[in-house]
């Protein structure tokens, strides 16, 4: 077993710091898609930058995968343009909808787990698959509310919806957490239902607490809960990347770089225990 | 789209643009209520929006003070749905939307603020162009047509926008009726502006358009040998020239 695939997000207030070169344990670092899609500017010339140096993974926010419209005119067209520029290892979005014809909402809205969705997603992921020609993954999102015509769980939603399309699942386990903790499942139980052929890279990111309900902000340090759900999974990741999201309050790159290497500490032991090796070292002179 | 699934959307995307369509059945999450969840959805929007307005419209912003100008941004997405899939496309309408404001009375410079904030943010974007170098422009002849590369603007300004953009920070006196000419342009990955007296933009605005050389030469007025010299280096500087013809 080598060392873990660890990667964090790639974020405009990091570029002066990444550019410089720093030495680095992190292996790889995802991009937002729609971010680099439609510019000339500078972050492109970033990323083309960093591609030279490190496996970039393309991650988008707009594909619109459960919308009864169907993507937006130009859309993968544009999104196959950049793959073919960047090259990345592979390419992801969300299992949901954002908006309609009449005016993009710009979130990650929230599908009923039915047939009909499930036959809609399943539609809508061979179709990107067979135009991007690139292995994709998509990736369960934190939900605030759900819909009670729903006929799957969420897990079973995705996992089907995985298999059925042939992609893979981008696991995110703060997400996972909160949707366990809005929604009274237990978070394990989804963990357990996702087969390990099927996760082709993890998410780990903070949430916020709002008193009523958590919430997904990527603005704070990963939850103590969520890196022991991490742990729960980390143990039959292999060689699975495994990235930090942050996207608002952005620290500095060191303190996600300190995320980054938790996850790999925790990943490390959990591989070490599932391969039967001690997990503390052994005293000098002990017996 | 009469799917149950098509019915459920449009009317989750209606809820959450306008409090006063009904929602969809749903459970809410946590302790929520069904208005409170829909109101994560609700509130996120404008949110996002604003925040991708906040970012282009830093001077107009500024300008207006947070209550005058978070207040119109309301009501400007109110008014103006986000249609593409890429947020940094929001506020192309927002200039003309200034412009007719009250607001535009106390400040006329307002809506050609807001355009020049688009301008640059579009000129971020766009492809910076190869830069034809000093040496070359100094072999140019009378027949000469200079081809201005994409990531170029000149800008005929009403009133002192580019300085009143460079003091957003400041607060600067506005001193009405001053007008000011500016190239935009793209070097190096970065933004450069430039304030160039009439006779000289003039100048660069025929070149641009495909004049000879000689012949905008020629049609200069109130430009000596050292004037055009400057210009010319000055050209040579902001990289604006793509090719010769």
């Amino acid at each position: 077993m080598t060392d873990c695939r660890i990667g964090v997000g790639l974020r405009t207030v990091h570029f002066p710091h990444l550019l410089g070169k720093p030495k680095t344990a992190l292996r790889w670092f995802e991009a937002i898609s729609e971010n680099y899609m439609d510019s000339q500017g500078r972050p492109l010339t970033v990323l083309e930058s960093m591609r030279r140096d490190y496996p970039i993974a393309l991650h988008g926010v707009s594909m619109s995968i459960g919308s009864v419209e169907g993507f937006r005119p130009g859309y993968l067209q544009r999104l196959k343009a950049l793959a073919d520029r960047i090259e990345p290892f592979v390419m992801s979005d969300h299992l949901c909808w954002t908006g309609t014809a009449q005016g993009n909402l710009h979130d990650l809205l929230p599908l009923p787990y039915t047939q009909e969705a499930l036959d809609l997603v399943v539609g809508r992921i061979q179709q990107a698959q067979d135009f991007l020609k690139r292995p994709f993954l998509i990736e369960n999102v934190s939900t605030y509310l759900t819909f009670p015509q729903s006929t799957y769980t969420e897990w079973d939603f995705l996992v089907e919806a995985a298999r059925r399309s042939g992609c893979r699942i981008l696991l995110d386990v703060n997400n996972v957490y909160v949707n366990a903790v809005n929604h009274g499942f237990d978070a394990r139980t989804f963990l357990d239902k996702v087969p390990t052929e099927l996760i082709g890279q993890v998410h780990l990111a903070g949430f916020t607490d709002m008193g009523t309900h958590l919430f997904d902000t990527h603005s704070r340090p990963v939850a103590d809960p969520v890196w022991e759900l991490f742990g729960h999974v980390a143990g039959r990741l292999g060689q699975t990347p495994v990235m930090i999201e942050w996207d608002e309050d952005v620290p500095e790159f060191p303190v996600l770089e300190a995320q980054a290497m938790k996850a790999a500490q925790i990943w490390k032991e959990k591989n070490d225990e599932r391969a039967g090796f001690p997990a503390a070292a052994i005293r000098p002179g002990g017996r | 789209m009469t799917s149950e699934l098509a019915s459920l959307q449009r009317r989750f995307a209606q809820a959450v643009v306008d409090p006063s369509a009904e929602a969809p059945a749903l459970t809410p999450g946590g302790t929520l209520t069904p208005e409170g969840a829909i109101g994560v959805y609700r509130t996120a929007y404008p949110a996002r929006l604003t925040e991708q307005l906040c970012e282009t419209f830093e001077a107009v912003w500024s300008v207006l003070g947070d209550e005058g100008f978070f207040r119109r941004c309301r009501e400007h997405i109110a008014g103006h749905p986000s249609e593409s899939y890429n947020m940094s496309d929001y506020g192309r309408e927002f200039p003309a939307f200034l412009a007719g404001l009250p607001e535009s009375g106390r400040f006329p410079f307002l809506a050609e603020l807001a355009g020049f904030e688009w301008t640059f943010k579009d000129l971020f974007h766009q492809k910076e162009h190869a830069h034809l170098d000093g040496t070359a422009l100094g072999q140019v002849g009378q027949d000469s047509r200079f081809v201005f590369g994409a990531a170029v603007r000149l800008l005929r300004h009403r009133f002192e926008t580019a300085r009143i953009w460079s003091g957003r920070k400041e607060r600067l006196r506005v001193e009405p009726g001053r007008t000011e000419r500016v190239a935009l342009f793209k070097l190096g990955g970065e933004i450069y502006f430039r304030t160039l007296e009439e006779p000289e933009f003039a100048l660069l605005e025929a070149l641009r358009d495909g004049g000879a050389v000689g012949a905008a030469l020629q049609a200069s007025e109130g430009l000596d040998q050292e004037r055009v010299g400057f210009l010319f280096a000055f050209l040579a500087e902001s990289g604006m020239v793509e090719a010769i013809r």
